[in-house]
């Protein structure tokens, strides 16, 4: 009883660990359906802990200074700044005031994108399930997987932060998806799913009557025996259906499915999806794409058919939200420089460019639209005020094939940086001295004589006087 | 100081030769003075032209110059022999295996499971006069026991059984919760305490109403005095850990291991060593910092290693030596004739960049406060005991021999004329 306590406030504690640092400043946008779950008999005891974990953690303020801010919601901010205190987003504009203490990343002549989203990967977070307890914050996978821009990614389940040096808080949510087999060219698995759906949609009917029947007499709770309780969350809006299709009959019967019982299906695959784009586009659909698929049609079909290189632009167009993930999620390919693993989604969403989809589109494929589907947009995929100070800076398009991302930070803490591993440091380095920032380097030997001489490099070196303010907040 | 210590010696020995006489051969026996040309003391210091007193197997006096009371027999060493303190494994298993069963044991001693291999002479013989042995297995399998590789005149080589309790942690849910479960079972144990202690309390409350004096007297008898429920055995070796009375030894396979581990402990208390086993590519540089701030003591292998993924070449003992940690160095290998190894294995990281006398430190007494002898043995301090090797030459340098071996003030390897 008690283990199973102490369990359970762990992860409660895991999964408003954002509130530890969001109670203190007056602008907190908590989402409310934390306060909810820090509601009940133990939310006293969990604020307690809230205020002794702010005490002992001193406030943390990061700010990146002088690039161009692409905050992944259409808005692009020339040559501005983003402040994060305690890991959250607090401002993002011109003529923002930088507390004394801030660590300060100048970025001038660079661009600033919310970190990418991957939706399906294995191997950045070193451990296997349960990456709560075992995720190694030091792996190999996790180095290249910012290296790559990827700053959260879903493994087996669950979708998790790569805080690299961290094992806090990293992971996000778990859950998320309900996997629906549908059964191609198995008309009676079809027939059995959506049996399924009508039992479990009568049922949540006669549920919701109960609970909102106010009167003394009114029975005991339906029994759910025999009911799928997976649908169940699909219908209640708790989790998305998760189907892997790609033919264009099974996607019609995704669609017809999803509107006659009102819930907004995630299709993985979707090859021909591009031939059913208006129908998805009316049932609310997500589809999670690999732009390179190549497939031709069947033989027998008279109609549109097969593979498409314009499949995530059509599917755009008629309103569908695309998500693109890589040919392959493992990221075995390592050190290569453009592949087909996890490592390269953004190459692999420019080739949705290539096909016709809007860069702002291929931006949010690979940011924002992951996010939404494992239910954390309201944390991640667009750099906004409230949200969690996830980026990465890079020296040019993220969606260009020469591009390297120069920095990644996680919840406001630094957690890559280009010329300080091993892997791309000769590529193209860095010009340093004026852009490099004093910033944490990987603990080991000579860390401060590292700092003092970028510090001293800098104070030498500086051009433009503009940057006065920050080269001191910068030394401190 | 030292001087005056000896002169003390002096003449607390000249005064028992006044009484009578000359020196009698029983209690001559027991003194022995060492005269070298040059001593590590262990401690960072280097003596010329040295003297050592030894009485009872301790060391008495050691200073430079000082004077010899007649009577006390010298052992003198040639020109270019040079004394230091004999070395210490703090962990090893002597070369059996460590295969063992997984579980939660911190009660098992591995002094229990030692059977003196025909070969711990040699080790003996390279140099290695002190052993943390520790027990085989998974999870907790139990304390470390602190072994002699020669045995004391009852025929034992252990010193001690218990030194510390091994960890051998892993990053997962279940090796977690096998930390988080001590301190579960120990309130668990508090708890069947508390209610037995309210039993008895409620008995004697009892009791004391009773009005009939004699069977209120019989009563009060038979209860007796409260007597505290005994933890069992397992319980209080956890409680002993909490206490840090018993001081444990984590051996970690990866940097992330180390941050799982303290999550699982979050404020619970615990006193803690560090194994780190450096291997080729090793991830270790990433805590090397956090790990020196805490002032921790870590045993490595002398190994160079690579950046994971890479070959850029790290020494690890020196950056966590220059960290902050307290280093201690184990051979490379457990098998006795690799013994021979350690010190030239020692002298490889010291030319990479290791400082010398971290490096000796981290062989003999580093090692020793590690199996908690860091006030007998390990260095050639006063009152600490007399064990000490005599080599050919400068214990780092290049053909460096183990001459002879002294533990508590016996030569028990080598020839050295007295």
């Amino acid at each position: 009883m008690k283990k199973s306590m102490l369990q359970w406030f762990g992860i409660l504690l895991a999964s408003v660990g954002v509130l530890h640092f969001s109670a203190a400043p007056a602008f907190s946008l908590t989402p409310t359906w934390q306060d909810e779950e820090s509601d009940g008999g133990e939310g006293s005891e969990s604020d307690t802990d809230q205020d002794e974990d702010e005490a002992e953690d001193k406030d943390r303020w990061y700010a990146v200074v002088g690039g161009d801010i692409y905050t992944g919601t259409g808005a692009v901010l020339k040559g501005a700044t983003l402040l994060s205190h305690n890991g959250r987003i607090v401002q993002i504009g011109y003529n923002v005031d930088i507390p004394e203490s801030a660590e300060v990343l100048s970025a001038t002549g660079y661009r600033v994108y919310p970190g990418i989203v991957a939706i399906a990967s294995t191997g950045l977070f070193g451990g296997g399930s349960d990456l709560a307890n075992s995720v190694d914050p030091y792996s190999q996978g996790m180095l290249l997987g910012l290296a790559s821009g990827i700053t959260s990614a879903v493994q087996g389940g669950e979708i998790a932060k790569l805080k690299r040096g961290f094992i806090e808080g990293t992971v996000m949510r778990s859950n998320f998806f309900q996997s629906m087999r549908l059964g191609t060219n198995n008309p009676s698995g079809k027939m059995q799913l959506r049996e399924k759906f009508e039992e479990a949609s009568k049922y949540l009917r006669k549920y919701r009557r109960w609970r909102n029947d106010r009167s003394k007499d009114k029975g005991p709770e339906p029994k759910a025996t025999g009911i799928d309780m997976g649908i169940v969350a699909v219908l209640r809006g708790e989790r998305r259906a998760y189907f892997s299709e790609s033919q264009r009959a099974d996607l019609l019967d995704i669609a017809s499915l999803a509107q006659k019982y009102g819930f907004r299906p995630v299709i993985s695959g979707g090859t021909e999806a591009w031939t059913v784009a208006d129908e998805l586009g009316r049932a609310g659909a997500t589809v999670i794409l690999t732009p390179r698929t190549r497939n031709d049609k069947s033989e027998q079909l008279v109609r549109d058919g097969g593979s498409s290189i314009e499949n995530a632009a059509i599917l755009h167009r008629s309103g569908v939200q695309v998500v693109v993930r890589s040919p392959s999620q493992g990221n075995s390919t390592m050190g290569g420089i453009a592949g087909r693993d996890v490592i390269h989604i953004p190459i692999s969403a420019s080739f949705a460019v290539r096909g016709g989809l809007p860069e702002q589109a291929a931006l949010e494929s690979i940011t924002i639209n992951p996010a939404r589907i494992a239910g954390v947009s309201h944390r991640i995929g667009t750099l906004e005020v409230g949200k969690d100070a996830d980026f990465i800076v890079t020296d040019g398009d993220l969606l260009h094939y020469a591009t390297f991302v120069q920095w990644a930070v996680v919840d406001g803490e630094m957690v890559y940086d280009k010329q300080a591993e091993m892997y791309y440091a000769h590529i193209r380095p860095r010009a340093e001295a004026a852009l490099a920032p004093a910033i944490k380097t990987d603990p080991g030997e000579g860390e401060e004589e590292s700092s003092e001489e970028a510090g001293e490099g800098e104070e030498s070196d500086e051009d433009a006087s503009k940057d006065g303010d920050d080269e001191k907040e910068s030394d401190s | 100081m030292r001087f005056l210590a000896s002169l003390l010696a002096a003449a607390t020995l000249s005064s028992g030769a006044l009484a009578g006489g000359p020196v009698p051969e029983n209690s001559a026996a027991s003194f022995l003075a060492v005269k070298a040309p040059k001593v590590y003391v262990g401690n960072g210091e280097v003596l010329e032209h040295a003297v050592l007193l030894i009485e009872d197997g301790k060391i008495i006096t050691i200073g430079e110059d000082l004077p010899i009371e007649p009577g006390i027999p010298i052992m003198e060493l040639d020109e270019d022999q040079v004394i230091m303190p004999g070395m210490i494994n703090a962990y090893s298993r002597l070369g059996s295996s460590d295969n063992g069963p997984n579980g939660t044991n911190p009660h098992v001693k591995a002094a229990n499971g030692f059977y003196p291999p025909s070969r711990i002479s040699e080790y003996m013989e390279a140099g290695i006069v002190t052993v943390g042995y520790y027990p085989p297995g998974r999870g907790i399998p139990g304390q470390a026991a602190v072994l002699r590789t020669a045995p004391d005149a009852e025929g034992s080589h252990v010193l001690k059984d218990s030194a510390y309790v091994k960890f051998l942690l892993r990053s997962s849910k279940s090796e977690k919760d096998r930390v988080r479960s001590i301190y579960e079972d120990i309130e668990k144990h508090k708890e069947k305490e508390a209610k037995n202690r309210e039993k008895y309390d409620k008995a004697k409350e009892k009791a004391e109403k009773e009005k009939d004096k004699d069977k209120k007297k019989e009563l009060l008898k038979k209860l007796g005095e409260y007597e505290p429920l005994k933890p069992d055995p397992k319980v209080q070796a956890m409680m002993d850990i909490q206490s840090k009375e018993l001081h444990a030894l984590l051996s970690l396979d990866g940097a992330g291991t180390y941050l799982h581990f303290l999550d699982a402990l979050g404020e619970e208390s615990m006193a803690w060593s560090l194994r780190i086993p450096i291997s080729i590519e090793s991830d270790f540089g990433h805590i090397a910092k956090k790990v020196g701030d805490e002032g921790l003591r870590v045993i490595m292998d002398p190994v160079i290693s690579n950046n994971p993924g890479t070959v850029q070449r790290r020494n690890l003992p020196a950056e966590y030596a220059n960290a902050g940690a307290k280093l201690v160095l184990i051979p490379n290998s457990d098998a006795w004739n690799q013994a021979d190894e350690w010190r030239k294995d020692v002298a490889m990281m010291i030319r990479s960049g290791l400082d010398a006398d971290v490096a000796l430190r981290a062989i003999t007494l580093e090692p020793a406060h590690m199996l908690g002898l860091g006030e007998t043995h390990g260095s050639l301090e006063v009152g600490k005991v007399a064990d000490l090797l005599i080599l050919s030459a400068d214990p780092f340098e290049a053909g460096s021999e183990v001459e002879a071996v002294m533990m508590n003030g016996k030569i028990v390897h080598g020839e050295v004329g007295l």
